[in-house]
């Protein structure tokens, strides 16, 4: 019996759930590196005049939000590789659309796990003013924007020699837009940036959202199953 | 050396295409007078803005290729060439926009480089263009290779409208685009005719390099065809 979309996207991620869950180690790295950004911009605040302060906490949490994401999005195919899995994926009556939902929902899942806890910390341990629903849209919105092109591209340079070194490549200018509108989005948060431009920013970041997430969408059907 | 009928016919339009510009060019450092405020300096224009105009204009090919590479449900390498040649000379132009903006920031800005928006999102565009590449040259020939490239000229047009405004959303050193569809073009009878001659000879340089560029991919993919079918003895 074929499964409806939704059945599919479930278990896509459920299974991709448990796939993560069974190594932990996958992301623990993504955890350390927050730590080592935590520590070493802690060290380098030091006596900064406050109004400096917030734009050097913006640079730092998106500075973090980038790399991890990176990080997540370089081996979100790994066990299923490692597996095989792919092959059998694709071999059953799927839409593989479904299966980049579910690796981009996995992706911001697990992400977040380590980005809002960090965000928490800033808060916490510098008095970052982060505590506003406004703030914690730019940061869902960059999150949502940045897995939905991460996990494509990372698709994408599957079979690519060098594959390392060639996803950062094609990842850092694809994602400079957004880092660029939720940082300018959040300095007229703060202050920084004249407030009345917030709503242009945030339709920047939200049209760059859709566009990565629909283009991810649509295409990732294209280049599966033509190996 | 034996040139068809069809080499002859494009290494004529080429010459002719490039003698025009060259006549322009020429003109636009002699005859054109110099600009009241910038003085002799604000020639590069002639240049800065066509190669501008046609690394934008590549992005539009690059996407224009790539759709159709993947609407096209059979393997239609020919796509893929145009898609590739595209993104060869796209990168040339935007690489000749950022040094000719450098050279012309240095007397009238005082610097070489600025982190300024219109400028960061040009060199972000250069990257693009280079990142396209080395994904085209990393994978095995193919269909897969073919699709992914065809992806990543989908996403590449997606920054074309960010770079285009830019300099209307920050505030940057950059000034607003000088020729708009808006019809106030604030620039004396020469200098605008001069600017528009190089840019028209400019953007059928970049269709015939385009054109060219293409044409030499796929004399090599036929090249390499046929030594790996007399490797194979077939």
């Amino acid at each position: 019996m074929k499964q409806t979309f939704f059945q599919q996207l479930r278990s896509h991620f459920k299974h991709g759930l448990s796939a993560e869950l069974a190594e932990p180690q996958r992301w623990v790295g993504s955890f350390l590196f927050a730590l080592t950004i935590l520590f070493l911009f802690a060290f380098a605040l030091g006596d900064l005049e406050e109004k400096m302060k917030v734009q050097v906490l913006t640079a730092e949490f998106f500075l973090c939000s980038f790399f991890v994401l990176q990080i997540t999005h370089l081996r979100i195919f790994a066990a299923e590789e490692e597996d095989k899995a792919v092959d059998i994926i694709q071999s059953y009556p799927t839409v593989m659309s479904t299966y980049y939902i579910a690796k981009v929902l996995l992706a911001i899942l697990f992400s977040a796990l380590i980005i809002f806890p960090f965000l928490g910390l800033m808060i916490l341990l510098h008095g970052f003013p982060a505590l506003t629903g406004k703030f914690a849209l730019i940061a869902a919105l960059s999150v949502v924007s940045l897995s939905a092109l991460g996990v494509l591209l990372s698709w994408m340079t599957q079979k690519a020699f060098g594959r390392e070194l060639l996803f950062p490549l094609l990842y850092f200018p694809l994602a400079v837009p957004v880092l660029l509108s939720a940082v300018q989005a959040s300095f007229c948060l703060w202050g920084l940036a004249p407030e009345a431009m917030f709503l242009k920013w945030l339709s920047l970041l939200s049209g760059l959202c859709v566009i990565y997430f629909t283009l991810g969408f649509l295409l990732f059907d294209e280049i599966t199953g033509w190996e | 050396m034996n040139l068809t009928k069809k080499d002859k016919k494009a290494f004529f339009l080429g010459a002719g295409v490039f003698a025009a510009l060259v006549l322009v060019w020429t003109s636009a450092a002699w005859l054109v007078p110099a600009e009241a405020f910038q003085g002799e300096v604000y020639r590069i224009l002639y240049i800065h803005v066509p190669s501008a105009s046609c690394a934008f204009l590549c992005a539009s090919l690059l996407f224009g290729f790539s759709i159709a590479s993947l609407v096209k449900k059979s393997p239609q390498a020919q796509f893929g060439l145009w898609a590739r040649a595209s993104a060869e000379i796209g990168l040339f132009f935007t690489v000749l926009t950022l040094a000719t903006g450098s050279l012309w920031g240095k007397p009238t800005w005082g610097t070489w480089w600025t982190w300024d928006a219109r400028l960061t999102t040009t060199f972000v565009l250069a990257l693009l263009y280079g990142a396209y590449l080395l994904l085209e040259s990393s994978m095995p020939a193919g269909i897969l290779r073919q699709k992914v490239c065809a992806v990543m000229g989908v996403l590449i047009f997606a920054d074309v409208p960010i770079i285009y405004k830019s300099v209307t959303w920050w505030r940057t050193l950059h000034q607003p685009p000088t020729l708009n569809f808006a019809g106030s073009v604030p620039m004396d009878g020469p200098i605008l005719r001069t600017l528009i001659f190089s840019l028209v000879l400019c953007v059928a340089s970049c269709l015939w390099f385009v054109w060219q560029r293409s044409a030499n991919l796929r004399l090599r993919l036929l090249f390499e065809d046929q030594s790996f079918r007399q490797w194979r003895g077939v």
